[in-house]
């Protein structure tokens, strides 16, 4: 019986492969709107801020005592606060668990769709997204929220399988309907940044900024494009911009940090990691970044705890690999283990060049010193 | 007087009980009361005419019994005395029987001729037969005459066998009865009466002038006579000369004769007979006037004092003798002259009928009018000729009856003539004359229609207070009838009206403002009550065959507060002109009115919102091209007005909205592209980019010629604004290649080059650059626009095209500045097509010429030009250096290592060239490939030695040399790490410093200051959306 459930589940996730391509809904008049053409998505009520180190205790507190729920309200709140604590394993059992109960829950599946997002899972958050768009289909008029959180989710994933057409088209459309949908600008200008289209990013990232309110997302990505330019104090002004707008906004923390590290501020790039870390444990470029720091500062044991904490916590992380396996050429004299991580690196399918070449050329380093007597 | 009060009072609580309100203006303040006393006077009227018509009925028939009664008692008379005759006429036998000899014998005769010819009279009178009683007397008579021819009264004897003869119709015998009569008393009225019997005998065979002859002859005798029985006779010979002469054709004698027998007082006969002979002589003279036919004669006659009294009379007659023979003219002369004479005669009705009827006749319009004037001016009471003959009671009904058709027709003519004319002084007239004929019949059917004209013609006259009193004397005070009432109810709005504007005008002209006058504002409320009560008591009828007065009577409110400046108050007239089912003249009028008061109010919002609902709703087919054209016009400006005010105030979206839903939904309106063009810019503006960008679309797929340069812009704008990239990148590209004069063709292609290059779309990035070329016009520009063309082809990898540009940017580069790198591009071109010998060349010739220029060089310019050109050298250089290995040469082995060395050196002169450049990457890759080359050469010195190909003593000398080549390879990697640690942004992800930095991995570990080559990542959002609560 198990066999048989399984392998209607493997049937179900292939046949629903083939229809990525046609996953999108119109917004029309089918949707449950007062007007035909909205003109704001209302975005903000799903995209909450990140909770405060005292909240997120809280929330972790909370959720070991949380009593079995009930109700698929019930349900939804408590796997959305194990989702922002970063228990994504207890989220997903916890959505599934409302799914089970109510098998139509719309929000139900969108919702476990971007858990399997978190999580690097895409052929199970498109399986999610089908039956979404299976329920909006048969729905006579489905609420535009719904219909909009739906799109928006589909756009991510499409954005982490390089999708990048696709998903643009998407997030075009909701920005057309709503100009100040920030989110919308962040993940398109990520889209572009993850092409390498800098000015196609950046020309994102700032419309959006113009257009909407001032948005941590949008402030980091611009900051992470200086950065790249070298342009590491135009780069901090930027992060720290967004860290004033979102004290609690981890990215920004992660990127503030490694600009303190290249400038030798090790002190202050530990208090923003622990503070990254602290408010998200699995958060790996955190990880990384703080394994870089530990290098640096000596502490290799811990520095490789870190690296390996990122690799658990996202295997296909290639910087994780990279710099592991720096730590083991350079200060723990590992040179084989080394030589299979930066290896693994050009295995994986990364978007950094550089990042490519540099472990290209660790590999030829390591192979004349191995040759070398 | 305290009486009638009381019974008026009475009368006034009884009846308002059934009174109705509705028929009487607001003002009457208790109009049930009114209405109640009304309805009381009409039973009473009812009453009085039924008694009235009963008394005549038994009047009529009481005539009738006496009528009856007297006849028969002239029938008994008769009768009575018929039968006292027969017994005469039996006595007078009797004694004729018995007494033949006696003397009184010839007097019994006689009297019983007499007797039985009086008795045959009578049996005639009775319808009985008589001709046996005449013809005994007859033969009495003549038994008379025979038995006693010397009778005394033998002349009377003949006087009655003349007559009785006559009477039997035997007229020869009666002729010579009269003729020995005449000649046997020539001096006696016997005589006179005999000429008279032979006249009559001639008259009546038609021989007139032998008639004539005895009747002068006996006028002459009777002349001799003197006795009050012949002046008698002589009128019966006048009457009969008259007659006679006129058969003859002696007119004069007709003319005098009858003149005689129209003398006053001449003779004593009944009246009656006077008058019919008066009424012969009066025919007789006037024919013979005709048939003479001398008008200066004519009318001295006329003018005779002697037949002053009949003169009109005698005119009258040739007047219709004119008349019949169709001398319609001479007609007229004699009753003008007549008229002049006698203006007031009793026919002067008659005469002035017969002028007006001639002239008529005659088309003498003018004077035909003139003359029933006269005749019209008869008729009011206090008239002259109601004065002289108004006693004469036929008389003056008739009189009445034509002055009333003259009034009549007067009154229509000059009615209709100032209403064709629009001269008051028509109206005027016809006033008077309608006056006539009101006072003359106050209550007759007809009357109210001629108070409803005499109203007009006060209104058409401009005596505008008289107009309204008479108008609501009709609709208050009186009953006309529907249709009159209509037309005064009517009328009196178009006169409060004309009453209103002319005091607008008033106060207008006194430099007074019309609104603020209080006499203006109460005329204008006069006029709209008079409109409501019209409205309310006549609504306007479905589907009227005419146009409707009530609708009629709403536009004339409408206009009249429209030009009081309320035009509020006239657009609710308007309004109820469309909903009170107006005709399409009206419906138009109301229509154009509306959208004109809101142009007049300058309110565009609400011209536009007024005439798309008429444009939508209306029946157009019915109303009109013109006037749906006329809408379409007002529209279209306004709603280019209106989107502009919505667009100041920051309402672009609704403006844009509005200009393209008028745009699509009205295809025919004028300045459709330039509304639609900037609605669909205006949604733009206001934030509705995909809405721009799909009636940008749709514009284009309608294939609207004017503005579609600026829709295709739009379009492409659109897309831009909505990120999507491709498209946009796509559409400025397309809208610049189509419209390369329009003034944002050429920022449309920089967009299109920066988007499709952002994009990753560098062949679209590439053309649109080339285009770009093509419409700038500075020279510089296009030189920097080759350059990022060239770019782009090279990024999408299409060499030929790339070539291509490269051969466009060096035609088009003058200075030394412009040629070598366009050179060098065209080089590096070639080379990658795989002409290798033309590039080498061409780099050799760039890097002898900058050399050469260099102090003329723009320091950057040189740099990137002499750098670039020597590493390309030094590559061809690498490659034979690459491609000698030493131990696979022949020949001596020092000779071999030098030759190596020699190619290492030309290669490393080339480097060095690009390294004293400073240039930041063509420096560090040639310090790079020094390094790499270096180590390879030692790396080949070592293996030589270590394979023994070559002696202990050139050993040592190679290893010597192997170890400099290697320190030269350190430096040269140390020197790229050196360079960036001083400048890290101008070597920011160098990958040749990177390369070098790995190749002394190890030495540079080992020291205090290594960080290692970490690599961070950067950390972005994943952007799921979260929702939490505590």
């Amino acid at each position: 019986m198990i066999r048989l459930l399984v392998i209607s589940l493997l049937l179900f996730n292939c046949s629903h492969d083939s229809d990525h391509e046609n996953l999108d809904v119109p917004i029309d008049k089918k949707t449950n709107t007062e007007s035909s053409e909205p003109t704001e998505l209302e975005w903000q009520s799903y995209f909450k801020p990140p909770p405060s180190p005292s909240e997120f205790l809280n929330l972790k507190k909370k959720l070991i005592s949380w009593p079995s729920p009930q109700s698929p309200g019930e349900m939804l709140a408590k796997a959305r606060a194990q989702s922002v604590v970063g228990e994504l394993k207890a989220a997903e059992a916890t959505y599934r668990a409302l799914l089970r109960s109510e098998g139509e829950h719309l929000l139900g599946h969108i919702e476990l769709a971007q858990i399997y997002l978190k999580m690097k899972d895409l052929n199970r958050s498109f399986s999610y997204l089908v039956r979404a768009k299976e329920i909006i289909d048969e729905t006579e008029n489905p609420r535009t929220d719904l219909v909009i959180q739906y799109k928006y989710t589909l756009a991510l994933a499409y954005i982490e399988r390089s999708d990048f057409q696709k998903a643009n088209k998407i997030l075009a459309e909701l920005i057309a309907i709503d100009s100040s949908f920030t989110p919308g600008y962040a993940a398109m200008a990520s889209s572009y940044l993850r092409q390498n289209k800098e000015k196609a990013a950046e020309f994102v990232a700032k419309r959006g900024l113009d257009r909407g309110q001032e948005d941590p997302r949008l402030t980091n990505l611009l900051g992470v494009l200086e950065k790249e330019r070298g342009q590491l104090v135009a780069a901090r002004r930027w992060f720290d911009r967004a860290l004033n707008q979102s004290p609690n906004f981890v990215p920004a923390l992660v990127n503030r940090a490694t600009i303190a590290l290249s400038s030798g501020e090790y002190e202050s790039t530990r208090l923003d990691l622990e503070k990254a870390i602290s408010l998200q444990p699995t958060h790996v470029e955190a990880h990384i970044v703080l394994g870089i720091l530990q290098r640096r500062t000596g502490e290799f044991k811990a520095s490789e705890a870190s690296f390996n904490r990122a690799i658990d916590l996202d295997p296909e992380n290639a910087y994780a690999r990279y710099n592991l396996g720096v730590l083991k050429s350079e200060s723990l004299n590992q040179k084989s283990e080394a030589l299979r991580l930066f290896t693994e690196v050009l295995q994986i399918d990364s978007k950094d060049p550089t990042l490519q070449e540099r472990a290209r050329l660790s590999i030829d380093s390591l192979k004349r010193s191995h040759a070398s007597p | 007087m305290a009486m009638a009060k009381v019974l008026v009072a009475i009368n006034l609580i009884l009846f308002s009980v059934v009174s109705s309100a509705k028929e009487f203006p607001e003002e009457i303040p208790s109009p049930d009361v009114v209405n109640a006393y009304k309805q009381y006077w009409l039973g009473f009227d009812a009453y009085e005419k039924k008694l009235i018509q009963k008394g005549q009925q038994k009047y009529q028939k009481s005539w009738l019994s006496i009528q009856e009664a007297m006849r028969k008692d002239e029938l008994d008379y008769t009768k009575a005395q018929i039968e006292k005759l027969r017994d005469t006429i039996e006595s007078y036998r009797s004694h004729i029987k018995e007494s033949a000899t006696a003397t009184n014998l010839p007097y019994v005769y006689l009297n019983l001729a007499q007797v039985l010819a009086k008795v045959a009279d009578l049996l005639e009178t009775l319808g009985e037969s008589q001709n046996s009683y005449r013809q005994e007397a007859l033969a009495h008579l003549e038994s008379l005459q025979k038995k006693f021819p010397d009778f005394a009264k033998k002349e009377d004897a003949q006087y009655l066998e003349g007559l009785l003869l006559s009477t039997l119709g035997m007229n020869q015998k009666a002729l010579k009865t009269w003729e020995e009569l005449a000649r046997s008393s020539p001096r006696s009225l016997y005589g006179v009466q005999a000429q008279i019997a032979i006249g009559d005998f001639f008259f009546d065979k038609e021989n007139a002038p032998d008639a004539l002859k005895y009747y002068q002859a006996a006028e002459k005798l009777a002349l001799t006579i003197d006795s009050s029985q012949a002046k008698r006779e002589l009128l019966r010979i006048y009457y009969r000369i008259v007659w006679a002469s006129y058969r003859s054709a002696k007119l004069s004698d007709t003319i005098e004769t009858g003149i005689k027998l129209l003398q006053p007082g001449t003779y004593l006969i009944e009246r009656e007979t006077q008058l019919a002979v008066e009424a012969d002589a009066v025919q007789l003279i006037g024919d013979a006037l005709f048939e003479n036919n001398d008008p200066i004669y004519t009318k001295a006659t006329l003018k005779r004092k002697v037949i002053k009294d009949f003169a009109s009379q005698v005119a009258m007659r040739v007047m219709i003798n004119f008349e019949a023979n169709g001398a319609h003219r001479n007609t007229a002369e004699i009753g003008e002259y007549i008229l002049d004479l006698y203006p007031v005669s009793k026919v002067a009705p008659d005469i002035l009928n017969l002028t007006a009827k001639a002239y008529e006749l005659a088309n003498q319009t003018g004077q035909r009018i003139a003359t029933l004037e006269k005749l019209a001016l008869f008729l009011p009471q206090q008239s002259l000729w109601r004065a002289r003959h108004g006693k004469d009671f036929q008389r003056l009904r008739h009189m009445e009856n034509l002055g009333e058709s003259a009034a009549l027709v007067v009154s229509e003519f000059f009615y209709d003539l100032g209403v064709k004319s629009g001269n008051s002084n028509y109206f005027a007239s016809a006033a008077t004359y309608y006056q006539i004929l009101l006072d003359f019949k106050p209550s007759a059917p007809e009357s109210d229609d001629y108070r409803l004209k005499r109203a007009h013609c006060a209104y058409f006259s401009d005596e505008l207070e008289q107009a309204e009193a008479r108008y609501r004397e009709l609709i208050k005070d009186l009953d006309p009838g529907h249709v009159i009432l209509k037309v005064a109810s009517h009328q009196l709005v178009l006169t409060r009206e004309k009453i209103w504007r002319n005091s607008y005008a008033r106060a207008s002209q006194g430099g007074k403002s019309p609104n603020k006058d209080p006499m203006v504002v109460q005329n204008l409320r006069d006029l709209e009550k008079a409109v409501e009560q019209f409205a309310n008591r006549f609504p306007p009828k479905i589907d009227p065959k005419e146009p409707d007065l009530a609708v009629d009577t709403l536009l004339v409110a409408a206009a009249a507060n429209r030009d009081q400046g309320d035009l509020i108050s006239a657009e609710r007239y308007w309004q109820r002109v469309l909903l009170a089912n107006p005709n399409k003249g009206q419906r138009s009028i109301a229509i154009r009115s509306l959208v004109m008061a809101k142009v007049e109010q300058n309110d565009n919002q609400g011209i536009v919102a007024i005439t798309r609902r008429f444009l939508e709703l209306e029946n157009w087919p019915l109303l009109g091209k013109p006037l749906q054209d006329e809408l379409l016009g007002v529209l279209s400006k306004a709603t280019l007005a209106y989107a502009d005010e919505l667009a100041d105030k920051g309402e672009n979206q609704t403006a844009g909205s509005l200009e393209v839903e008028i745009a699509k939904n009205f295809p025919s309106i004028p300045n459709r592209e330039q509304i639609y063009r900037d609605g669909a810019y205006h949604l733009a503006i206001g934030g509705q980019w995909t809405r721009a960008e799909q009636e940008a679309q749709n514009f284009i797929d309608l294939g609207l010629k004017t503005y579609a340069a600026d829709m295709a812009y739009l379009k492409a704008r659109s897309a831009h604004y909505q990120l999507k990239f491709p498209e946009a990148a796509r559409g400025y590209f397309t809208f610049a290649k189509q419209y390369p004069a329009h003034q944002k063709a050429l920022s449309a292609l920089e967009r299109s080059e920066a988007l499709a290059a952002a994009d990753n779309q560098f062949k679209l990035a590439a053309e649109a650059a080339e285009l770009r070329v093509q419409l700038s016009k500075n020279r510089a520009d296009k030189l920097a626009i080759l350059s990022h063309a060239y770019e782009y082809y090279e990024k999408a990898e299409l060499p030929k095209e790339k070539l291509l540009v490269a051969q466009k940017r060096l035609n088009l580069a003058k200075s030394p500045a412009e040629r070598l790198p366009a050179r060098l591009a065209l080089a590096n071109a070639q080379n990658e097509i795989g002409q290798d010998e033309l590039a080498l060349q061409t780099y050799e010739n760039i890097s002898q010429q900058a050399l050469s220029l260099k102090s003329r060089l723009d320091k950057k310019i040189f740099q990137d030009v002499y750098s670039e050109a020597n590493v390309h050298l030094a590559e061809e250089a690498r490659v034979a250096l690459n491609d000698f290995v030493i131990k696979e040469r022949a020949g001596r082995i020092q000779d071999r290592t030098l030759r190596k060395m020699r190619y290492f050196s030309q290669m490393v002169n080339f480097l060095k060239r690009a390294i004293n450049t400073g240039h930041p990457l063509w420096s560090a890759k040639a310090r790079y490939v020094i390094g790499m080359e270096a180590e390879l050469i030692a790396d080949e010195f070592e293996g030589l030695i270590r394979e023994g190909l070559v002696s202990d003593q050139y050993g040592e000398e190679l290893a010597t040399n192997a170890s400099r080549l290697k320190n030269l390879a350190r430096s040269q990697f140390s020197a790229n790490l050196l360079a960036r640690s001083r400048n890290p942004n101008a070597y920011l992800k160098n990958v040749w410093v990177d390369k070098s930095e790995l190749q002394i991995q190890g030495e540079i570990a080992s020291r205090d200051d290594f960080k290692g080559h970490d690599f961070t990542p950067h950390s972005i959002s994943l952007g799921v959306p979260q929702q939490w609560s505590l």
